[in-house]
C-alpha cells in the first residue's frame, strides 16, 4: 500500500464513518500536511548536519562545492519548478473533474520528474568518475589528509541528501505513474476519491520540490568565487 | 446476546488480519506487544540472575552487553512506546469521541503490519546474535567498531518508527475532525487529551530518530559517514539527534499513562476530576517542553557547559506540568468516596511511584549531582520508577479498567487486587535498592561489581522474581476470564464517558447505532445517580 | 483559483532561480552568499506553499499542521546551537 493511498480516508462506499464529502476532503488534507511536517523533520536533520559541518570546515566545504556542476543543478531546479507548475495545473483540472486534462498534466509532471532523475544520475556518474564518492572511491590527490577528510564529509552529506531526495522523487514518480494509469483507464468525470488522490500526490510533489530548492544553494552555491 | 465486534464480521484469520475495525486492530497490537514484553522480560530475568552474584559467573561480558541492549530495545520500542497508545488508544479513541472509527482505518491496519515487520527484523537481529551497543547506539562504537547486527536492528527500529508516525497522524486527524456534535475540546475525556499530546510527539519526534538511525546504518555500510571522527565528524552530533527523539519518547510512554490515571481516579473516588483544564493544558505543555530538554542526557558527554545549564533549567521546567497533574489527582482523591477496586490500586500505586521517579529526575537534572550519578544505577532506578512503576502500572490498571468493555467479561476481583499488591511489592523491592546502589557508585551496564554491593543486588534480584510472578498472574486470570469470567454489563463501574454510557460491552462493530450528541461536561460523578460504582466488585 | 495565477507565480519562481544562479557567480563573500541564497530559497518555497499548495486559501488548523514541523525543527536548531556555539567558551 503506498503512503499516499493509505492517507485517503474512507474511499469505498462500505465504510460509513466518513459520509460527508467536505469532511473527507478536509481529513485527507490534514493527513497529508501532517505527514509533510514529519518529512520536514526527516530532511531537516540532514540540513542541520550540513550547517554544523559547514560552520566547522568552511574552506573545505567551499572547495568541495566547487566540484559540483552549478549549471546542471540550476537546470534541474528549473525542471522541478516546471513540474510543480504542471502538477498544480493537474490539481486545478481535477477540481473541475476534468479527467483528460489533469491526467495529461500529471504525465507532463512525471516526464519532468524522470528528466530530473536522469540528470541527477548523470551528475552522480560524473562525480564517481572524478573519484568523489565516499566509501567507494573517494580520493583527492594533491591535498593533505585532514583537508581531504573534511571535503569527504561534504560529499557524504551531498550524496546522502541528494540520495534521500532522489528516493522521494522515485516514490513520487511511482505514485504519479499509478495515478496516470488509473486516470487514463477510467471514464467520465473524476470522482472525489480520485481528485483527493491527485491533490495529495501534488502536495507531496511540491514538498519534494521545495526540499530541492533549499538543497540548491546549500550544496551548489556554497562554492564559487 | 448481541453480535459484537468480536464475532460480527467473521472470526477466521482473514477477517482479523484484514480488518479495518480499530477495536480488532487494538487486539492485534495487544497480542504483539505482549509477545515482545515476554522477550524483554526474559532478558531482564537473565540480567538480574547474573547480578545476584558479584562475579561474572552466569554470562560473559559480551553476552551481558547483548542482553541489556535487547532488554532496552525491545522494551522501549516494541512495548512501552506502543502499549497504551496502540492498545487502549486504538480501542477507545473513537468510542470516547463518539465516532465509528478512526480517520484512516486502512492506515491503522498498515501501522500494525509495519510494526510487526519492524519487530520481526529486530527479533531476527537478536536471533542472529544481537547487538551490544546498548539501546542508545552511541557512535562511533555503533557506527564503526561494534561487531554485531547493528544495521539489521536499526532497520527494524526504523520501520517500526513509521508505525508510530502513522498512528499519531491518525489520532490527531481523528480528534480534530471526528468528534461527535457537542463534544467541544474541553468536554473531551482527559485520556483523549493525553493521546493527542502523545500523538504530537509521535509525529514530530520519530522522523528524527528514523533519519539518525539511517545515518548510522549507512555509516556502517559504507565505512564512512557523518559521525566519524576520522573525517572530522562529531560523535556528539549523534547523541544530540538520538536524544532529541528519545527524550520526547519517554513522554510518549508516560503521557498516555497519565491519561489512564485521569480516567480511573475520578471513577473510583466518585468525584469529578479536580482541575480539568490544568490537566489538559499540562498534557500539551509536557509535549512541547519535552522537546527542549534532551541535553540532560549529555551533561558529561563533553557538550558545552553553557548548553548544559540551559538544558538543566528547562528540565526543571518540564517537571512542573507533571507535578500539577499529581496535585490534581491528589486533590481529586481528597474527600472522595474511595473504592479500592483493582484499577484504583494500580492508579494509587502509580501516583506514589511516579512521584518518586519524577523527583529523582530532578536530582539527575541538577548538573553537579548528575556528574556523580550519571551512568549509575541511580539513573536506572529513576527511569524504571517512571516506566515500570508508572507506565506499566497505568497500562495494567487501564487494561483492568476497560477489560469489561473490551472483552465483555469481568475478571475475578480478588485476584486483581492480589496481583496489584504483589506487583507493587515486587517492584519496590527490585528498584529501590538500585537508587542506593547508584548513589554508592555502582555503574550501569556492568555485570560484575564489588562485593559490598551484593546485598542490595540480591534484594533487587529477589524483587524481580516477585515482580515476575506479579506479571504472570494477570496474564493467567485475564485469559481465564475470557472463557469463564462473568459477562460484563454495559457500565460495570458506573463510569462517565461515551464508551461506558452508550457502547455495549463489548461494542458492536460500528460502536454506536447513531452518532451521539453530547450536551454535558465530563466526569459528572457529582450527580446523585453516580454516587457509587455499582457493579461486580466482590 | 485561476491557472493564470499559477503561471504568473511560476514566472516569478523562474526569475528568482535566475537570481540564485546569478548570485552564485557574484563575489559576495563567504557569509553573505549562502545566506542570500537561502533567503531567496525561502521566498521560492513560500510562494510554492502559499499558491501551488494553496495554503493561502486554507483554514487555520491546516496552517498549524503545516507549520508544526518547521517549528519543531527550529527548536532543534536553536538548542543544538547552544552547544556548538558555546563549546569553546570555557
Amino acid at each position: 500500500m503506498t503512503e499516499h493511498e493509505s492517507q485517503q480516508g474512507c474511499l469505498d462506499p462500505v465504510a460509513e464513518h466518513l459520509a460527508d464529502p467536505a469532511q473527507r476532503l478536509d481529513i485527507a488534507r490534514l493527513g497529508v500536511w501532517l505527514f509533510l511536517s514529519t518529512e520536514v523533520l526527516f530532511f531537516g536533520v540532514l540540513f542541520l548536519g550540513f550547517t554544523l559541518y559547514r560552520r566547522s570546515y568552511p574552506d573545505e566545504f567551499v572547495a568541495a562545492s566547487n566540484h559540483l556542476n552549478l549549471w546542471l543543478g540550476g537546470f534541474n531546479t528549473l525542471v522541478l519548478l516546471t513540474s510543480s507548475l504542471f502538477v498544480a495545473l493537474a490539481v486545478l483540472g481535477a477540481d473541475r473533474g476534468d479527467r483528460r486534462g489533469s491526467t495529461r498534466y500529471l504525465a507532463a509532471t512525471l516526464a519532468l520528474g524522470l528528466v530530473f532523475l536522469a540528470i541527477k544520475a548523470f551528475e552522480w556518474h560524473q562525480e564517481y568518475q572524478e573519484h568523489l564518492v565516499p566509501g567507494l572511491n573517494f580520493a583527492l590527490p594533491g591535498t593533505d589528509a585532514g583537508w581531504a577528510a573534511h571535503e569527504q564529509l561534504f560529499f557524504c552529506l551531498y550524496f546522502i541528501m541528494t540520495g534521500v531526495h532522489a528516493f522521494h522523487m522515485i516514490a513520487g514518480s511511482g505514485v504519479l505513474a499509478w495515478l496516470i494509469l488509473r486516470g487514463w483507464r477510467g471514464h467520465g468525470p473524476l470522482s472525489q476519491t480520485e481528485s483527493i488522490r491527485i491533490e495529495s500526490t501534488a502536495l507531496y510533489w511540491h514538498f519534494v520540490d521545495i526540499v530541492w530548492i533549499f538543497l540548491l544553494p546549500l550544496l551548489y552555491l556554497t562554492g564559487f568565487n | 446476546m448481541n453480535e459484537s465486534y468480536l464475532t460480527d464480521g467473521g472470526s477466521g484469520f482473514r477477517s482479523w488480519l484484514l480488518t479495518r475495525d480499530h477495536k480488532r486492530i487494538a487486539i492485534l497490537y495487544l497480542i504483539s506487544i505482549s509477545v515482545f514484553f515476554m522477550f524483554g522480560g526474559a532478558a531482564a530475568s537473565m540480567m538480574r540472575a547474573e547480578l545476584a552474584t558479584p562475579k561474572a559467573d552466569l554470562v560473559t561480558s559480551e553476552v551481558y552487553n547483548r542482553l541489556f541492549t535487547l532488554h532496552g530495545v525491545i522494551m522501549v520500542w516494541f512495548f512501552l512506546i506502543p502499549s497504551i497508545v496502540t492498545v487502549l488508544g486504538n480501542f477507545l479513541l473513537p468510542l470516547m469521541i463518539g465516532a465509528k472509527d478512526l480517520a484512516f482505518p486502512r492506515l491503522n491496519l498498515a501501522s500494525w503490519y509495519i510494526f510487526v515487520l519492524g519487530g520481526l527484523l529486530a527479533l531476527y537481529a537478536i536471533l542472529l546474535g544481537g547487538v551490544d551497543t546498548g539501546w542508545t547506539f552511541y557512535t562511533p562504537y555503533s557506527s564503526t567498531y561494534s561487531n554485531s547486527y547493528v544495521i539489521l536492528m536499526a532497520v527494524g527500529i526504523f520501520i517500526a518508527g513509521f508505525s508510530s508516525i502513522f498512528t499519531g497522524l491518525n489520532f490527531i486527524v481523528t480528534t480534530h475532525k471526528m468528534r461527535a456534535p457537542g463534544l467541544y475540546w474541553f468536554r473531551l475525556p482527559l485520556f483523549v487529551w493525553a493521546l493527542y499530546s502523545t500523538s504530537v510527539i509521535l509525529v514530530l519526534a520519530t522522523p528524527v530518530l528514523a533519519i539518525t538511525l539511517a545515518l548510522v546504518a549507512l555509516e556502517r555500510l559504507m565505512g564512512v559517514g557523518v559521525f566519524d571522527p576520522k573525517l572530522g565528524g562529531d560523535p556528539l552530533l549523534f547523541q544530540h539527534l538520538f536524544w532529541f527523539y528519545s527524550h520526547p519518547a519517554v513522554y510518549i510512554m508516560i503521557l498516555p499513562g497519565f491519561g489512564v490515571i485521569s480516567e480511573i481516579i475520578p471513577c473510583f473516588a466518585r468525584k469529578p476530576i479536580f482541575g480539568y483544564h490544568f490537566i489538559a493544558f499540562a498534557s500539551i505543555a509536557i509535549a512541547v517542553l519535552g522537546f527542549v530538554v534532551w541535553g540532560h542526557h549529555m551533561f558529561v558527554s563533553s557538550q558545552s557547559l553553557y548548553a548544559g545549564v540551559v538544558f538543566s533549567f528547562l528540565s526543571f521546567m518540564v517537571a512542573v506540568p507533571s507535578a500539577i497533574k499529581v496535585f490534581n489527582w491528589t486533590a481529586t482523591l481528597y474527600k472522595g468516596r474511595i473504592e479500592l477496586a483493582t484499577p484504583m490500586l494500580y492508579a494509587l500505586g502509580f501516583i506514589g511511584l511516579f512521584t518518586i521517579g519524577g523527583l529523582t529526575g530532578l536530582f539527575l537534572a541538577t548538573l553537579a549531582v548528575d556528574v556523580h550519578l550519571h551512568d549509575t544505577y541511580f539513573v536506572i532506578a529513576h527511569f524504571h520508577y517512571i516506566m515500570v512503576g508508572g507506565m506499566v502500572m497505568a497500562y495494567i490498571g487501564g487494561m483492568h479498567f476497560w477489560w469489561p468493555k473490551i472483552t465483555g467479561r469481568m475478571y475475578p476481583e480478588i485476584w486483581g487486587q492480589l496481583s496489584a499488591l504483589i506487583i507493587f511489592t515486587g517492584f519496590n523491592l527490585t528498584f529501590f535498592p538500585q537508587f542506593i546502589l547508584g548513589y554508592m557508585g555502582m555503574p550501569r551496564r556492568y555485570h560484575a561489581y564489588p562485593e559490598q554491593f551484593q546485598f542490595l543486588n540480591v534484594l533487587s534480584s529477589a524483587g524481580a522474581s516477585i515482580l515476575g510472578i506479579g506479571y504472570l498472574l494477570p496474564i493467567c486470570y485475564l485469559s481465564w476470564s475470557l472463557i469463564k469470567g462473568k459477562r460484563a454489563p454495559r457500565n460495570p463501574w458506573n463510569a462517565t464517558g461515551l464508551e461506558w454510557t452508550l457502547a455495549d460491552s463489548p461494542p458492536t462493530v460500528h460502536n454506536f447505532d447513531e452518532i451521539p450528541v453530547v450536551d454535558c461536561e465530563p466526569y459528572r460523578y457529582d450527580l446523585p445517580e453516580m454516587a457509587s460504582a455499582k457493579g461486580d466488585i466482590t | 483559483m485561476k491557472s493564470s495565477l499559477l503561471l504568473w507565480i511560476y514566472l516569478v519562481l523562474v526569475i528568482l532561480l535566475g537570481c540564485t544562479i546569478g548570485m552564485a557567480l557574484l563575489p559576495l563573500g563567504v557569509v553573505i552568499k549562502p545566506l542570500a541564497g537561502l533567503l531567496v530559497a525561502g521566498v521560492k518555497g513560500g510562494l510554492i506553499v502559499l499558491f501551488f499548495m494553496q495554503l493561502r486559501y486554507h483554514h487555520g488548523t491546516l496552517r498549524l499542521f503545516a507549520a508544526a514541523g518547521a517549528f519543531c525543527l527550529f527548536l532543534l536548531f536553536l538548542l543544538i546551537a547552544t552547544d556548538y556555539l558555546t563549546r569553546l567558551w570555557s
